[in-house]
């Protein structure tokens, strides 16, 4: 007889994994992976008139669009696992077996988590492709240029023909291939430079940007806890509202504490509440050189951890007492 | 009978929104951030400043909260109607679809007419509260008044006649033999008059300019002019300027203003009324007073050069007229997101109407690709042939032009934030264009879609 | 009322068939089906799930559009909005708008019809009281329990008087009583001379209410006909008395097996549990 932890285990692995399937499949995750990835490549190509800061443009709007659709796909997500889930019924059905709801609520969050990671990492390899073909001198890559045009075409055709023959959703596999051919175009680009001419493999690549990525990652992580905490109560219009107001008045936490300085521990109080994003914030620390650092990442880690299971701990007391 | 039902289904629209919470929250919302932006936003610490604030943060910010949620109830309202199938109650009645978009349409306009009216009472309550309760002196704050709270109509210099500088210095460059070979005679002539017109706007210390206006006869005079401003510097530190307005010409009376000015700020000079009586051709000359060798050289800027600004209206209906305007906008949105949600599910009629905003957002980029013709401007050596693939992303993009163009220049709120008259023009543009014939088009769309589609 | 030949539905060689998104057919959902409603009749459309019933429908209402063949309502295509005047539909799910009361909705769909004032006022506050929600009238639908939102679908489906109703599954999540008044409205509408369609899986209460009957399989009419012709069993003959004695039954027994060979069946007429539970719940007074 299987332990109850095993069981438990494996009810989390298929929750979690339905979820994410479930989540993978949806249209408007697709629109969003994409439109960041569009966004992320193209708009440092076409917006000119940096003379010389190119790429530093390119690395700025990568990763605020990082945050932004992040945030999106975050709330979106979150939203859709579990309010919507408890809206439409079909929640019933799984509470009617033998699973706990501490199990149900953390494996939605693992789920949107997983796709998050997925996001992260189609965030990354656009990052470091809009770095690389920003236009230097005001002069494109024109290899560059061939290859990405060719990487839509490479992934949605054969996501396309999967469809046809087999009549399986295009989403995912369209998703994963484009995934798979940016991944491929960074390798081969990272070994070739601007004029076409074979370099060494890596060098052509800026690879301080994937650290930065995953630093906005492990933030848009604590996002997701507060999503999935919100939507346990609230709809996809006012989780991602609150997600904004949060990560803007995040962003600007240290003003606020200023402003409300008059008013006893109201700064610290608000300091306490408010996710901390400039933490998160990498541009600044890529600026000049810089690097960031794995002890960098681990500080932000370890207080993503402590925020989110705080945040987790009050969504589940608000979800454990919820009547269907 | 069609009256009843489209009425019918507007005021469900209304109700539902009502009902179901969302006109409430977006009411907390832009009450928040009406008064709350102007409070987080430090501006240059006077009232002039602060006034600009509120004025431009605000309607920013109705404008921004407006689109967004107009273009989200109309995609998701539709769109999730058809989802849960209430919709099927309601076509299976005597209702033909169309009366069922302008339905929608209607009702979902009734929503932005009480927001937005909402919007311009906080607005113009907030900027006469902050005028009426400043600190400063009654001058400033009558200044401030006399600038804000009357709309203006900007009257543009004269022309002066080039005609005889353009001569002399078409005969300097056919004297030196340096005439490009590689430009038309009219397009040389267009870069004299660029060099001509640069060289009578640079201002060395000591020197000065002079600017002509007409006014139109219908003005009633009695009523304070404003000049506005601006100069720049070729240098990098921006230390203020001290200079003499003079207005007038001699043999008559002459009124003398002395001003310090920073390079690269606008800058509002008051015309007193007395000063500008009796004559509708107003002239004013600049005179720098610094005459030290190592002063900074000041130009005024040739695309944007001084404007008079005479009063013709109140700032109420000025307000008013721009957030007609503004609604005009709405009424687009409100189609184009109907439209999405015809066709599309409601996550993905969502996403889209979201990227169109973003389109709209950057129409002054589009503009500027459409109306230059080039992506990217070489820093050095000549302009890079265009491809066919430059040519077909060009035509694209002058595509985008022709729908976004009115866009920015239907746009109330700079002509708000600084006192100007949101003329009738745009706002009769604005009905014409925005909520006449773009919303028609995407109605027009929007409806045969709604009519080929099956809800089964 | 338009209508040719006494016909109020005629479907002929009608059918459809949902295509994916590269346009391939996928599933033949209605496949060349024959069908004439007449009017001031009951028709019972049956099947099982997927057999096609929800789709004829839908393309009786102009929500679905017919692949091929040739159907008419009220002597007009379905898709002419001025037929829906005459049409009512209750659908198998409430689709109500949830923040409005009930009240509210029959107001709404009745300017939707073109009811106004008076006429409207009064249709409406007959039909909440007939479909017994005149405690609940003021409350929002979306605190109603499902057998009361089906009141408020049945309501809406009778607000225009119309000539012909389309119910999709009209007993369904409703109480015995309220299943029995359900089915006696619609004969009284019928004697009216309205024409009824109804799908439904209840095949007892179709028994009992429906004039004719169609069979859908796979998209398909497999059956027919007037429901008394199709229950009838041509082979077998049933005799009624009123309890005779022991020794007056064995003889007619004796007697019919001499002359055909065959020993009868012989057992007590029943009743259906509907009327027991009926009978049961009306005899018993309310409780205090």
């Amino acid at each position: 007889m299987p332990s109850v932890m095993i069981i438990r285990l494996k009810q989390f692995v298929a929750l979690a994994g339905l979820a994410v399937t479930d989540l993978f499949r949806q249209p408007a995750t697709f629109i969003l992976v994409l439109a960041n990835i569009a966004c992320t490549i193209l708009v440092p190509l076409s917006v000119s008139h940096q003379l010389g800061q190119q790429s530093h443009l390119a690395v700025d709007s990568s990763l605020a669009f990082e945050f932004v659709f992040g945030l999106l796909l975050t709330g979106y997500a979150a939203c859709s696992t579990l309010h919507d889930e408890c809206r439409s019924g079909t929640i019933l059905i799984v509470f009617s077996k033998p699973i706990g709801r501490l199990t149900f609520f953390l494996a939605k969050f693992t789920a949107v988590a997983l796709l998050l990671a997925f996001f992260v990492f189609c965030s990354g390899v656009a990052t470091l492709l809009a770095e690389r073909l920003a236009p230097q001198n005001f002069e494109f890559d024109p290899l560059g240029l061939k290859l990405l045009m060719a990487s839509p075409f490479l992934s949605f055709i054969p996501a396309g023909l999967l469809n046809y023959r087999s009549h399986r959703s295009f989403v995912p596999p369209a998703l994963f291939l484009f995934a798979l051919v940016l991944s491929v175009l960074v390798l081969i680009l990272s070994s070739f430079d601007r004029e076409g001419h074979r370099v060494v493999i890596g060098s052509m690549m800026d690879w301080r940007l994937l650290p930065a990525c995953l630093l906005e990652g492990i933030a848009l992580l604590l996002l997701a806890a507060i999503a999935i905490s919100l939507s346990t109560r609230l709809a996809a219009p006012a989780t991602v509202s609150i997600l904004l107001v949060l990560l803007f008045a995040g962003l600007i936490s240290d003003y606020l504490a200023e402003l409300l300085q008059g008013i006893p521990l109201s700064g610290s109080v608000l300091q306490a509440i408010l996710p901390d994003i400039q933490n998160f914030w990498p541009a600044d620390k890529l600026a000049g050189g810089g690097v960031i650092s794995g002890r960098m990442l681990g500080h932000a880690a370890l207080y993503a951890a402590a925020y989110s299971s705080g945040v987790l701990c009050l969504g589940y007391t608000a979800f454990r007492n919820k009547q269907f | 009978m069609m009256l009843t039902r489209t009425i019918a289904i507007a005021w469900l629209t209304i109700r539902e929104a009502v009902r179901s919470k969302l006109l409430l929250s977006l009411t907390c919302l832009l009450v928040a951030g009406l008064f709350g932006l102007p409070m987080l936003i430090a501006g240059d610490n006077t009232l002039e400043g602060k006034v600009q604030v509120i004025l431009t943060y605000t309607l920013a910010f109705a404008t921004g909260l407006l689109s967004l949620t107009t273009l989200w109830t109309a995609c998701g309202g539709l769109s999730s109607e058809i989802q849960d199938r209430r919709l099927y109650l309601v076509l299976t009645k005597p209702l033909h679809r169309h009366e069922l978009w302008l339905g929608k349409w209607l009702g979902i306009m009734g929503l932005n007419i009480a927001l937005m009216g909402l919007s311009g009472l906080i607005i113009s309550a907030m900027t006469h509260h902050a005028i009426r309760n400043s600190g400063d002196s009654l001058k400033i704050k009558r200044q401030v008044s006399e600038q804000f709270l009357l709309a203006r109509l900007a009257v543009p210099p004269l022309t002066p006649d080039w005609s005889q500088t353009l001569s002399a210095a078409t005969q300097r460059l056919l004297q030196s033999g340096r005439i490009p070979t590689n430009m038309t005679p009219e397009a040389i002539r267009q870069k004299l008059i660029e060099e001509i017109k640069i060289q009578h706007f640079t201002i060395p210390p000591g020197g000065g300019v002079q600017f002509s206006f007409q006014i139109p006869a219908k003005f009633k005079h009695g009523h304070d002019l404003l000049l506005r401003y601006k100069f720049d510097s070729t240098r990098p530190e921006r230390n203020p300027v001290a200079a003499q307005w003079t207005i007038g010409t001699a043999p008559g009376p002459l009124t003398h203003i002395g001003v310090t000015n920073y390079p690269g700020i606008p800058a509002v000079l008051v015309l007193d009324a007395q000063s500008t009586a009796g004559s509708n051709l107003i002239t004013v000359a600049y005179q720098r007073q610094d005459t030290q060798s190592q002063a900074t050289l000041l130009f005024a800027d040739t695309t944007q050069e001084p404007e008079l600004l005479m009063p013709c209206g109140s700032f109420e209906m000025n307000l008013i007229r721009g957030l007609f305007v503004i609604l005009c906008r709405l009424a687009f949105l409100a189609a184009l997101g109907l439209t999405a949600g015809c066709l599309l599910s409601t996550p993905v009629a969502l996403f889209t109407a979201f990227f169109i905003l973003i389109l709209m957002a950057s129409a002054g980029y589009v503009e500027s690709v459409a109306t230059t013709g080039v992506f990217y401007i070489p820093h050095e050596g000549p302009a890079l042939d265009p491809n066919w693939l430059d040519r077909a992303i060009l035509h694209i993009f002058r595509g985008f032009n022709v729908i976004t163009h009115p866009l920015i220049q239907l746009d109330p709120a700079p002509l708000l934030a600084s006192g100007r008259v949101v003329g009738g023009k745009m706002v009769l543009l604005a009905l014409g264009w925005l909520a006449g014939l773009y919303s028609a088009i995407s109605a027009l769309i929007g409806i045969a879609l709604f009519n080929r589609r099956e809800l089964g | 009322m338009g209508e040719q030949n006494g016909l109020v539905i005629e479907a002929r060689d009608l059918t459809k068939v949902f295509r994916d998104f590269w346009h391939r057919p996928r599933v033949c959902a209605v496949n060349g089906i024959d069908l004439e409603i007449k009017q001031g009749e009951i028709f019972g459309l049956l099947g099982p799930n997927g057999s096609g019933k929800s789709t004829t429908i839908k393309m009786i209402l102009g929500l679905l559009y017919p692949t091929s063949g040739h159907l008419a309502v009220l002597g007009k295509s379905p898709r002419d909005v001025a037929v829906k005047a005459k049409i009512g539909f209750m659908p198998e799910e409430s689709y109500l708008y949830k923040y409005l009361t009930a009240v509210e909705i029959l107001n709404f769909y009745a300017a939707l019809y073109g009811l106004s004032g008076r006429i409207k006022q009064e249709r409406v506050k007959n039909l909440i009281i007939q479909v017994g929600l005149d405690a609940a009238r003021n409350r929002p639908i979306g605190e109603f329990s499902k057998g009361m939102a089906r009141r408020v679908g049945l309501a809406q489906c009778l607000l225009n008087d119309p000539d012909l109703i389309l119910l999709d599954e009209p007993t369904s999540g409703l109480d015995p009583i309220a299943c029995r008044e359900v089915k006696d409205l619609l004969l009284s509408l019928a004697r009216r001379g309205k024409t009824i369609l109804i799908c439904s899986h209840h095949l007892a209460d179709m028994q009992d209410i429906c004039d004719r009957v169609a069979i859908l399989l796979n998209g398909n009419i497999c059956a027919q006909g007037a429901v008394k012709e199709l229950l009838v069993n041509p082979d077998t003959l049933r005799l009624s008395l009123q309890s005779p004695s022991r020794e007056q039954l064995t003889a007619i027994l004796t007697y019919i097996e001499q002359e055909t060979g065959q020993r009868p069946l012989v057992d007590h007429s029943g009743r259906t549990l509907e009327s027991v539970f009926i009978e049961t719940v009306t005899r018993r007074p309310a409780a205090p």
